[in-house]
């Protein structure tokens, strides 16, 4: 046995690791080598040195650390709540709850943002748009005028007299609505012709009979007040003086080429 | 077998036999009694976690194949912990009497509590394989055979790991051992 095997086996020879045979020759090789036996003073040293750092420690709180260990396990082995389950009934509820939320959403931005268009929300404070409603409504009013004042007797059992009345006191209403609008204006040749207008309609629509006494006077009416000849020119008047472009009117281009 | 169903009564069971193995298993690694705690911890939640992977042959029984867990996590918990463990030890060495070499003359208890400090930062420099062998056999007490069944390695190897382990530490331990003599 050399030195090289002999200290391999010394640490199994201190820790009584060593078959028979081979603790011998340890041993015969210590006691002769001088190297060896030195050697085996060190790692005898080491060996004591180790064992005693081993018998030192001290033991933890047992019970501390098995309630720590299982209060791992415990939370570690709860069943993890998959993101979306059905039968969890918190989530019913807000899937319900944001439905209801969305479709009233929806209902009072549609009431608040999107306004449907009506004859009613015109603004009539605005010139531009009295004048519009004033032309519709002489555009309304003209066939009814033209009836009555082209009227001829035999002409009269034709005509649905309720229906005319009807009519003419719906026209009346618009004219009143209009009148009213054009007070604010100070437009007196408009205002003029609705009020000539409005003393027609209300004849009319005060009329009882389907006599043609009533009817020839509603002629003689629209003949003497000439209401036929004021609703064109006023139609006219509003034609050449409407603005095509940039200032550009109907009357201007006349006055160039004349 | 309960253990497999998840029961947490037999598994403490188990936790009482072979707490003190793993704890001096954990505090051979480790060298404080904190972390040997944190690393106990460790091994036996994993331990609890992997159970149900564990099947019992003639060769491997449960404290075996727990020592395999045991040494992986604190070969793991070396690796990470090792910037740490460098402050640590500052620590441990301002405080060296938590090793008393008791029933000894002053002049010698001195000299061996020197040795445990030197000693200290020497199992460091060990390679993981040598210190595991140095930590079973020393603090869990086993031998040869027992060390290579849980390291799953032959007895040659052991040995060969262990005397290199050795003449290693004597190497850097020979100032101190010179001054002794």
């Amino acid at each position: 046995m050399n030195c090289k095997e002999c200290e391999n086996l010394m640490e199994l020879f201190i820790q009584k690791d060593l078959p028979v045979k081979d603790k011998k020759m340890v041993e015969e090789h210590v006691n002769h080598c001088k190297t060896c036996s030195e050697t085996f003073i060190k790692t005898r040293q080491l060996v004591s040195t180790l064992q005693t750092s081993s018998h030192n420690i001290t033991m933890p709180d047992w019970d501390k650390s098995w309630t720590i260990i299982k209060q791992n396990i415990e939370r570690e082995s709860k069943p993890k709540r998959p993101i979306w389950n059905p039968r969890y009934s918190p989530w019913k509820y807000a899937v319900v709850g944001s439905i209801i939320i969305f479709f009233l959403g929806f209902l009072a931005g549609r009431k608040l943002f999107i306004s449907t268009p009506s004859e009613e929300s015109l603004d009539l404070k605005n010139p531009k748009n009295l004048q519009y409603a004033i032309c519709a409504y002489l555009e309304d009013i003209k066939p009814f005028i033209l009836e009555y004042g082209n009227y001829q007797p035999t002409q009269k059992n034709e005509v649905d007299f309720s229906f005319e009345k009807t009519l003419a006191s719906k026209l009346l209403m618009k004219n009143r609505v209009l009148q009213a609008h054009m007070l604010l204006m100070k437009n007196m040749k408009i205002q003029q012709l609705l009020t000539e207008l409005e003393i027609i309609l209300m004849e009319i629509s005060n009329m009882d009979t389907n006599e043609s006494e009533n009817f020839l006077f509603i002629k003689n009416l629209i003949k003497m007040k000439r209401t036929l000849y004021k609703i064109e020119k006023f139609y006219w008047e509003q034609f050449l003086n409407n603005d095509l472009s940039g200032g550009v009117t109907c009357k201007s281009i006349l006055k160039k080429t004349m | 077998m309960l253990c497999w169903q998840g029961d947490l009564t037999a598994f403490e069971e188990l936790y009482n036999t072979n707490r003190g193995k793993i704890y001096r298993l954990a505090y051979g690694f480790v060298k404080n009694t904190a972390d040997a705690e944190d690393l106990l911890q460790e091994i036996f939640f994993k331990a609890f976690l992997a159970i149900k992977n564990f099947k019992p042959k003639k060769r491997l029984i449960f404290s075996t194949w727990l020592y395999r867990i045991g040494i992986n996590c604190s070969i793991s918990f070396l690796r990470k912990h090792k910037k740490q463990k460098e402050k640590n030890q500052d620590i441990l060495q301002e405080n060296p009497g938590q090793f008393k070499a008791q029933h000894l003359n002053p002049e010698t208890a001195l000299e061996i509590e020197e040795m445990h400090l030197a000693f200290k930062n020497e199992l460091n420099t060990l390679s993981s394989k040598q210190r595991t062998i140095i930590v079973l056999r020393y603090y869990n007490g086993l031998k040869i055979k027992e060390i290579a069944e849980k390291m799953r390695c032959s007895e040659g190897s052991v040995k060969k790991q262990l005397s290199r382990a050795f003449s290693k530490l004597k190497k850097q331990l020979n100032f101190l051992f010179g001054e002794k003599q």
